[in-house]
């Protein structure tokens, strides 16, 4: 697949005073493809994740973002050149509407933020890319909701509204179908699958089913080192990754 | 719409209209009409904080240091013994706070939480000191003003700063203009990020957003507001000291916002009302007024979470 | 500046400091175990101080006044928390600070109502009056000595309780992990009042050493709750060890200051505080 590498990492390390965090990783994420990202818990998922979007600095190794280095900068310019994150834990603003949170989300896009006079609500574009944001993910019906007020599985999916807002080129997903039930995962795995076509997406997930279904690229990473990047396939039958998984119970579905 | 709830509306509209009355009814009396234009003076201050505080999620104990510098500012600027016009004088004053705040914003917006209160605390404390220990700005004593300025707008006379009724609705327009500026920034594009901000800042900067910066105008805004409210102060009686950066200064004003409903900003001005008028009224009844005050702040904390106006608004909201 | 001098003013520094390390370290452990900002701080050292001035007036005895005044604080600490801070647990700082402000303003009062707004003072007690010769010329206060002994004693106290038993084994732990502490089974309410009712104790304590080498006056709990904030953001807030050095740090640099440059000497330390905290935006010892 000779996509374009939108973000890759040559020998990313992450060291806390002794502890290897995360040692001497290489990955490349293609363009409209979905890349898997799995291991067991301390593997160290959640490490790179907040590395590729600029929250933790690596100790050492570089990430490069359309050629560009950029593991020096401060997270909100991460986020401007165009790498979205989702969280694991439910990061909305809980107290104001579906819409008001991609508006937020989709403002900068749009309009200069430090504009002290002009009404929130007179930006025409804003609005409509909020609301395509909320269409794109199934909330079509609850623009105006609170979101403190809809159930868990649909403030997964605001999450991921609000990063779609922003309009990135490629999607850092923290466990976006943790706490789902099966119904809503499959609406995720179906939205996941379509977004693809566009965005390139890094998908940490504890949901094997969602990730074989997904993953045109698969990586485990197991105490920190990469294990193994392919297809699913040449991963499932990998004999090292079966014994990184050895002993652990099949990963059940995150409660 | 700036004005979103019907309580802000019935409030606001009843509060303007008795306040625009007001000095028919106390003609001859201008220590009342005094106290009440002290009282709208506060009023700016408090909104201010209630803005910094209450929106932008900044708790700051050292906002009257602010204060102080719009009154020590004007004498400082202002050559002594000349009659100068208000609007310059103010543009200065409130000119130079804005670039005081700028720098004191850039290092104190490095912290957060705890050490963001205890840092502006220390902040005002040292200014404070500054004025108190110095000789040049009249120690603990502080400096006089002499001379009123004067308000023509392009060499029509507008108000005589001498006469208590105008001097109070100079400070009714400081109200107004207050409370219009934070409503319609906290409506704007930047009040969105500000809002968001305080909601949830890790979220925000999850989006992009550099909240340091927007943190830091906002600072830089409420700070310049206080320091006008400092300044009607010190030309409404005709001196600044030390007492106006006090710790309990901020406190107090805290305590107002607080009481009228954190973050509604029309509750600063009930509750910078209430305040006044619950000590007024303890201090009549006995000489340690502060204890009952006191005593009514413990209760308020407990009891009244979201201040006055959030007991007006589940009354009137629907 | 004589070496003579110098070392008086080192000596009287450290003494300050470790006074300030005293009351620091109560505040300090409040916030660490419980996330109280406790703003009434300030006002425990000043009942301790007009407790024992009450006292001595009353008893003659400066030791008798040291304990029942240690004693009344340690009831109030426990009434207090029981009656208000245990409300604060779940609650934001913007609703500790107005409280404890509420507070202050309650005790300003009491004390007003109670002692009156006069300066006082308490006497040296006898046995440790006098002074100790230092060199040829001068000589050093024994009381002082005194003080700066009982600090650290208390000091090493509660180094030991931190460190070396099971109350200070869950204290350090519910510094780190309130939950964790309560499943554990601990009874987290008791932990919470046993730790104020310290933090208060501190204080009190604090005022009670403090009195013979001060003026008794309103207001100066309020003045030692500001210093005591600029040692604890110096230290690191929640850090013990913090407060120690910090308070050190202050006592020092202020002592000194004052003697060689009075004009600026209320302001030194604040500049001194900003300049860590730009250096090191949570203090020295951060957790």
């Amino acid at each position: 697949m000779a996509n374009n590498i939108i973000l890759e990492t040559e020998s990313l390390s992450k060291h806390w005073g002794g502890i290897k965090a995360l040692n001497d990783i290489s990955l490349q994420f293609h363009d409209k493809q979905l890349h898997g990202v799995v291991g067991p818990n301390g593997a160290g998922k959640s490490t790179l994740l907040n590395m590729l979007c600029g929250t933790l600095k690596p100790t050492s190794g570089c990430i490069l973002h359309k050629g560009a280095q950029i593991e020096g900068m401060k997270p909100w310019k991460f986020v401007r050149s165009g790498i979205g994150r989702s969280f694991q834990k439910t990061n909305i603003y809980a107290e104001v509407t579906c819409l008001e949170n991609c508006a937020v989300a989709a403002q900068r896009r749009f309009a200069g933020s430090f504009n002290l006079f002009a009404s929130r609500h007179a930006n025409k574009l804003v609005k409509e890319a909020a609301e395509k944001a909320l269409c794109q993910v199934g909330l079509a019906d609850r623009i105006n909701t609170i979101a403190a007020e809809i159930s868990y599985g649909e403030q997964r999916q605001l999450e991921l509204a609000m990063v779609l807002a922003t309009d990135p080129c490629i999607l850092l997903l923290d466990e976006p179908m943790a706490g789902m039930g099966h119904e809503e995962s499959l609406r995720i795995i179906e939205l996941l699958n379509d977004l693809k076509k566009t965005y390139s997406i890094v998908l940490v997930e504890h949901d094997m089913d969602a990730i074989f279904e997904l993953s045109d690229q698969l990586t485990v990473l197991d105490n920190g080192t990469h294990l193994i990047t392919g297809t699913v396939d040449e991963v499932r039958n990998n004999p090292r990754v079966k014994e990184a998984y050895l002993g652990k119970d099949d990963e059940e579905e995150a409660a | 719409m700036i004005f979103e709830k019907r309580t802000e509306r019935i409030f606001l509209a009843i509060f303007f209209l008795i306040a625009l009355c007001i000095p028919l009814f106390l003609e001859d009396n201008s220590f009342f009409v005094g106290k009440v234009t002290t009282i709208l003076i506060l009023a700016v201050f408090v909104m201010s904080l209630d803005f910094l505080v209450g929106r932008v999620g900044l708790v700051t104990l050292g906002h009257a240091l602010f204060y102080g510098l719009g009154g020590y500012l004007f004498v400082i600027l202002t050559p002594e013994y000349e009659v100068v016009n208000f609007w310059i004088y103010a543009f200065y004053v409130m000119g130079v706070s804005a670039l005081i705040a700028l720098v004191i914003g850039a290092v104190v917006l490095r912290t957060s939480g705890i050490y963001f209160i205890m840092i502006t605390l220390a902040i005002s404390q040292m200014g404070y000191y500054f004025f108190f220990d110095s000789l040049e700005f009249g120690g603990g004593d502080g400096l006089f003003i002499f001379m009123k300025p004067e308000t023509s707008i392009f060499g029509l006379n507008f108000l005589n700063l001498d006469n208590p009724t105008h001097f109070y609705y100079l400070a009714l327009l400081g109200v107004l203009i207050t409370l219009l500026t934070i409503k319609i920034v906290l409506r704007s594009r930047f009040g969105r990020i500000i809002e968001a901000t305080r909601l949830n800042p890790e979220r925000t900067e999850a989006l992009g957003y550099n909240i340091f910066a927007f943190r830091l105008i906002s600072y830089v805004i409420g700070s310049t507001l206080a320091a006008y409210a400092g300044l009607l102060f010190a030309l409404q009686y005709g001196y600044v000291n030390p007492q106006f950066m006090t710790w309990e200064m901020s406190g107090t004003a805290l305590v107002m916002s607080i009481l009228g409903g954190m973050g509604t900003i029309y509750g600063a001005i009930l509750g910078t009302i209430t305040y006044e008028g619950l000590q007024y009224f303890f201090e009549h009844v006995s000489e340690d007024w502060k204890l009952f005050m006191g005593g009514a702040i413990i209760l308020m904390v407990l009891l009244l979470r979201k201040g006055l106006a959030g007991y007006l608004e589940k009354l009137l909201e629907k | 500046m004589s070496t003579e001098l110098f070392f008086v003013q080192l000596i009287n520094g450290v003494q300050y400091g470790l006074l300030l390390f005293l009351i620091a370290s109560g505040l300090t452990l409040v916030f660490g175990v419980m996330g109280i900002l406790n703003l009434a701080h300030g006002s425990m050292y000043m009942v301790g101080a007009y407790l024992v001035w009450y006292f001595v007036a009353v008893t003659g005895s400066f030791t008798v006044a040291a304990i029942l005044s240690a004693v009344i604080a340690l009831g109030l600490g426990i009434l207090i928390e029981r009656m208000l801070i245990q409300r604060l647990y779940n609650r934001n700082h913007l609703d500790q600070v107005l409280l404890t402000i509420g507070m202050i303003f309650v005790f300003n009062s009491l004390q007003s109502i109670l002692w009156g707004n006069d300066p006082y003072g308490v006497a040296v007690p006898e046995a440790l009056s006098g002074s100790v010769p230092f060199t040829d010329n001068s000589s050093y206060p024994i009381y002082r000595i005194f003080a700066a002994v009982i600090c650290i004693a208390i000091a090493a106290a509660l180094y030991f309780l931190v460190s070396k038993t099971r109350l200070g084994m869950l204290i350090r732990a519910g510094e780190s992990n309130r939950e964790m502490v309560e499943a554990l089974g601990v009874n987290i309410k008791s932990l919470y009042t046993i730790v104020f009712a310290i933090g208060v104790m501190l204080a009190a304590i604090s005022g009670i050493i403090a009195a013979p080498m001060s003026s008794i006056v309103p207001g100066m709990g309020e003045s030692v709750l500001i210093t005591c904030f600029v040692v604890v953001v110096i230290g690191g807030m929640g850090s013990i060890k913090g407060a120690f050095v910090g308070a050190l740090l202050v006592g020092i640099i202020s002592t000194f200051a004052a003697v060689l440059i009075p004009t600026m000497s209320n302001m030194i330390i604040y500049i001194f505080m900003i300049l860590v905290l730009l250096v090191k935006p949570q203090g020295l010892f951060a957790k």
